[in-house]
């Protein structure tokens, strides 16, 4: 399956490059108030078209994009129960420690496991560039990261259960 | 003294004379008290520990035990004290030397609030079905579970160890296996969620009685045995998900402008 891979992840950023162009930006609405214009949907001239990247029909990325902010979810692959769970536990794991994790959403948007915003401020203070490598590793990492718990959940099953009937001999 | 210990059975230790004080008295209260009884649990425990029994038993406490630690032989184990495990080891003889291959009843045992134990012995081997409650664990915990006993179903089949491992026929989450689906509690219990398991126990494992007594002891904790590998896993995956998210974090603050690396100690030569 790793023919897909590199195209999606390619796909992914160069959109994010093209769509991390922001900048300050007032609201229009309430006077002297700044507020992550994609997140708010108050005016419609300052957001941009939202566009779905798809691997496949399990796993996609949304990128919504506005005049100062980005929102990028991301479905994660879950082909069965257990990696269903597992994808459930660290996604809530993470958005609970979304405070140090600056640009990690609290709730991740409807139809996807997790989300991110960026925002003009984020933009100043990093570069954007290592923010879209950032992003691509991360949806890497956390396929990879499943995989590996799922395996070590196998076999530590297999150990425990190895041990216990052992004892009967 | 009162103490518990792990399998929720209470025990009280005194010294009833104060004059005497090696003599000591030992009370254990286990609610599955009754079931075991009805099972000849008296006649084992007569046999074992005959001279001691004291009755009528202390008062709040099912059954108790007066002895002279200075009678005490060296390799009576007080452990031993601690399992009142009569009914399964009477199961294991009647299995050797009755060859009643209609009996059809289950001798019921609890142990435990949230584990329930049927017993049956047949001509070629006994059965042990446990049941134990899933209610209060959450969908991960009971996929751990769920996990657990397919391995062991799995492991107890292959080829090589079947003549060294009991057999596991049954071990299903929900789904009790078809010998006890039409006891009444076992209905009634449908709306919970418990997990059930089988093993099928060849008489070779239990010859002895050394090895009788092991196999019970290693069946009565069993569920604690579950219960720690569910805390082991989830502190596992706590500790993994731990360092990823500490991986990540560092990896984003290096993306931020400001990021200096930190000073690498390059060496004694450097020049000035």
């Amino acid at each position: 399956m790793s023919n897909t891979l590199r195209p999606y992840l390619n796909a992914v950023r160069q959109t994010l490059t093209a769509a991390m162009c922001l900048e300050n930006f007032s609201s229009q609405v309430a006077e002297r108030h700044n507020k992550p214009e994609v997140e708010v949907r108050a005016s419609k001239e300052v957001l941009l078209n939202p566009v779905i990247i798809s691997r496949n029909d399990k796993e996609r990325v949304l990128i919504e994009t506005s005049v100062n902010s980005l929102r990028l979810s991301i479905a994660i692959k879950q082909a069965d129960e257990i990696e269903r769970i597992l994808a459930h536990k660290f996604t809530r794991f993470l958005t609970q420690r979304a405070e140090s994790f600056v640009i990690l959403r609290r709730k991740p948007i409807e139809g996807y496991d997790i989300s991110f915003l960026i925002t003009n401020a984020h933009t100043e203070q990093m570069y954007k560039h290592k923010l879209v490598d950032f992003i691509i590793q991360f949806m890497e990492e956390v396929d990879k990261e499943i995989s590996e718990m799922k395996l070590s959940l196998n076999s530590r099953a297999r150990i425990v259960s190895e041990s216990y009937l052992s004892q009967f001999n | 003294m009162r103490f518990n210990d792990f399998s929720g059975i209470s025990y009280h230790l005194a010294t009833p004379n104060e004059e005497n004080l090696d003599q000591l008295r030992l009370s254990i209260h286990w609610d599955c008290w009754a079931q075991l009884v009805q099972y000849g649990a008296m006649d084992v425990l007569e046999r074992e520990y005959g001279p001691w029994i004291a009755s009528p038993p202390e008062q709040g406490y099912d059954f108790t035990l007066e002895f002279n630690v200075e009678g005490l032989v060296g390799d009576n184990d007080p452990g031993a004290f601690e399992r009142a495990f009569a009914a399964q080891a009477q199961a294991k003889e009647e299995n050797d030397q009755n060859f009643d291959p209609n009996a059809i009843n289950f001798m019921r045992i609890d142990p435990h609030r949230d584990e329930r134990m049927y017993i049956r012995h047949h001509r070629d081997y006994t059965t042990v079905i446990i049941g134990i409650a899933l209610d209060d664990l959450d969908e991960a915990d009971r996929l751990f579970v769920r996990l657990t006993f397919e391995e062991l179903k799995h492991r107890s089949q292959l080829p090589n160890y079947s003549h060294r491992y009991p057999l596991v026929v049954h071990a299903r989450v929900s789904v009790p296996p078809p010998e006890i689906a039409q006891l009444e509690e076992v209905v009634q219990d449908s709306s919970h969620c418990r997990a059930y398991i089988a093993f099928l126990i060849p008489p070779r494992l239990i010859e002895t009685k050394e090895r009788r007594d092991y196999i019970i002891s290693q069946r009565m904790i069993f569920r604690d045995y579950l219960q720690y590998h569910i805390k082991c896993t989830k502190g596992f995956l706590n500790f993994r998900m731990r360092r990823e998210l500490n991986g990540h974090i560092k990896r984003l603050e290096r993306t931020s402008k400001d990021y200096v690396p930190p000073a690498r100690f390059s060496g004694i030569n450097r020049r000035g």
